[in-house]
């Protein structure tokens, strides 16, 4: 057993529950839910990680660009300057927005630990209401004792199922 | 579940029942986003049973089978293609620029216009866009598969197209930085990139959902592997959003730029015709007008077939209509403009070869995408006309012929009168040049086809959202 796994049948009871169990100092609480509980998270440094990609994918081709056509190849085109930087600026932005795509989209999965197409936790039967209406939440610990009194919590709370996460 | 309804959605809920539940549901002007009735469970059931059902729909087949055999056709074209060289178009000289030009760029117009739908949208979160982002996106995305075959097609040498690359080479050469045609291969290949990034990247939760409700092993297998283990924790939706609307926000921008480097493309040729600042706007006002149009065309019959009545209400149909109306008149400005810069400008070569548009040859296609882009989208103003659904399924055909046209004459009549007179000559478009595009709208179509079998073909954690805030669930 490393832990349990209790259902509600609405949003409100489980965010009820949390408050609850907040209360009761359980730790170490997961929520699975259909649907975000706050769409509007703040503290993923994926937004940061984006930018950062995006702006070294911007620099990085606009420095490229200026080495191929100002020292390694340089080009007379008209007599225009070596070091034209206009045209270079669209395809710094076509790619620095590439990379910042590829950065969120890449860094999601390293730092959800993703993908992991199998847990414990999709072992319990009710689980597989977690993405259709069924708002669950875990509780994980190595420690017996915990886990009762999590238990004898969450049964105060009604909830419409509990189960042991093998 | 089942909170008391507010009275006006009590009169809806009075007015369906008198309807009929099992009967079609013809839209109305009046209706809300969403009708009363779904549940996010039930939501989610009748979403997925579409998706895991065991056959298809006999609709889907008698769909499904004549796009793939246009798909096959864009097959052999272009194997014949690689075979013979681009001898076997229409092109040559002076129109060296044909079907394969035209037509990726009316595609990656109608792609445009679901990105727009679904990323700005997003932004300015309008609460009509949750129904049909993911169509919008799977329409983005086929659209940009479309656009994309075409400009390695056009290479002539297609087995050089790496060249367009960085890379060091034994050459000591590197690409054109300064070209326009180097800008737009970029950004192609970061619009289909980006795009697919994001579809699937929005699709997690729904391939998640999707995969707990299937039964059979298979279907868990495949939609389990695709969901990447998305399980709806906290932690996953929390990184989810985050990085969801920041990929929105990048995308509203690309789409804008897509076309625009498309439009320069033309634009930063001296040829009669196309040089012109205008050109980059020009070309994003009619891409919103093909991809709403398209939009609207796939919506239609989706909503009717696949019974998504309670999700795509009359007041899908109406914003769609008053947009499609909004960007026609854009549209509408920038032909003006189109012909006003030319005779101001007065450059004769600019005036004679816009004659040949006006009262010349090319005549039809001039006022053929007069009259389908601007003149006939108008009856939309009329209110009860855009929940006429056979009207508006008309008028959007049309508007989709009418930017074919409109690419027919920006592509070909500017380039048979160059400033020479010499140089003068016409284009034919051959057998193959209409078999590639029909083979890419085969693509397309099955694309989006596949899409509605086998992806939900509505986006369902927002969806949970929107019927959460509906019945005034997230108060708390």
């Amino acid at each position: 057993m490393s832990g349990i796994l209790a259902a509600f049948d609405t949003e409100r009871d489980l965010r009820h529950a949390l408050e609850r169990l907040r209360a009761e100092r359980i730790e170490a609480l997961e929520t699975y839910t259909p649907m975000a509980l706050d769409e509007r998270p703040s503290g993923s440094p994926l937004p940061l990680v984006m930018f950062v990609a995006g702006m070294l994918g911007f620099i990085g081709f606009f420095a490229l660009m200026t080495y191929a056509d100002v020292w390694n190849y340089p080009l007379n085109i008209g007599g225009r300057p070596k070091f034209a930087w206009p045209p270079f600026v669209p395809i710094a932005f076509e790619l620095g927005v590439l990379t910042a795509m590829a950065a969120g989209f890449f860094g999601y999965f390293v730092i959800c630990r993703m993908p992991r197409l199998h847990e414990p936790i999709d072992e319990c039967d009710s689980f597989r209401e977690a993405m259709r209406d069924g708002w669950f939440v875990a509780i994980r610990s190595e420690e017996a004792e915990r886990l009762t009194h999590a238990r004898a919590v969450l049964d105060t709370l009604n909830p419409a199922v509990v189960e042991v996460i093998p | 579940m089942s909170d008391a309804p507010a009275s006006p959605e009590l009169a809806l809920q009075r007015r369906l029942a008198r309807a009929g539940r099992n009967g079609i549901r013809a839209p109305r002007l009046d209706d809300p986003v969403l009708l009363p009735g779904p549940t996010r469970a039930s939501m989610t059931d009748r979403v997925c049973a579409i998706v895991l059902r065991e056959r298809a729909f006999l609709w889907w087949w008698i769909a499904f089978i004549p796009s793939f055999l246009l798909f096959a056709l864009l097959v052999i074209s272009i194997c014949y293609l690689f075979w013979a060289g681009i001898g076997i178009w229409g092109i040559g000289w002076p129109v060296a620029w044909g079907f394969a030009i035209l037509s990726y760029v009316w595609w990656i117009a109608i792609a445009s216009g679901g990105t727009f739908i679904s990323a700005l949208f997003f932004l300015v979160r309008v609460e009509w866009r949750t129904s049909i982002n993911r169509v919008a996106e799977s329409m983005m995305l086929f659209g940009a598969a479309s656009a994309g075959v075409y400009p390695i097609l056009h290479l002539g040498r297609p087995w050089f197209a790496y060249w367009l690359f960085f890379y060091p080479n034994t050459m000591g050469l590197w690409a054109q930085f300064r070209s326009p045609l180097l800008w737009d291969f970029w950004a192609l290949y970061t619009y289909v990139l980006a795009s697919v990034l994001y579809w699937y990247f929005g699709l997690l939760p729904d391939l998640a959902t999707v995969r707990d409700r299937a039964t059979g092993r298979v279907r868990q297998w495949v939609y389990g592997f695709f969901a990447l283990g998305f399980r709806g924790s906290d932690k996953q939706w929390k990184h989810f959003h985050a990085t969801y609307g920041i990929m929105a926000a990048i995308m509203a921008p690309v789409v804008v730029s897509i076309h625009s480097i498309v439009g320069l493309d033309f634009a930063g040729g001296a040829t009669v015709g196309w040089h012109s600042t205008e050109f980059p706007p020009f070309f994003v006002f009619g891409a919103l007008l093909s991809g709403f149009a398209v939009v609207l065309l796939i919506v239609i019959p989706m909503r009717r077939l696949m019974r998504l009545e309670d999700f795509i209400t009359g007041r899908h149909l109406d914003v769609l209509c008053k947009l499609l109306i909004t960007s026609s008149l854009l549209l509408g400005y920038a032909y003006i403009m189109d012909a006003f810069t030319t005779y101001y400008g007065g450059d004769p070569a600019d005036i004679r070869m816009f004659g040949v548009r006006v009262h010349g040859m090319y005549m039809p296609v001039y006022y053929g995408a007069i009259l389908f882009n601007i003149l006939i989208p108008q009856l939309l103003w009329i209110r009860p006309l855009r929940m006429r659904q056979p009207v508006v399924i008309l008028i959007c055909l049309g508007v989709i012929v009418g930017m074919w046209l409109e690419r027919y004459e920006i592509v070909i009549t500017s380039l048979h009168r160059p400033h020479l007179p010499s140089s003068w000559g016409t284009f034919h478009a051959t057998f193959w040049d209409w078999a590639t595009l029909a083979g890419t709208i085969g693509l397309f179509l099955s694309g989006i086809l596949l899409s509605l079998r086998f992806v939900p073909a509505i986006s369902m954690h927002e969806m949970r959202s929107l019927i959460g805030k509906q019945r005034g669930e997230r108060a708390a």
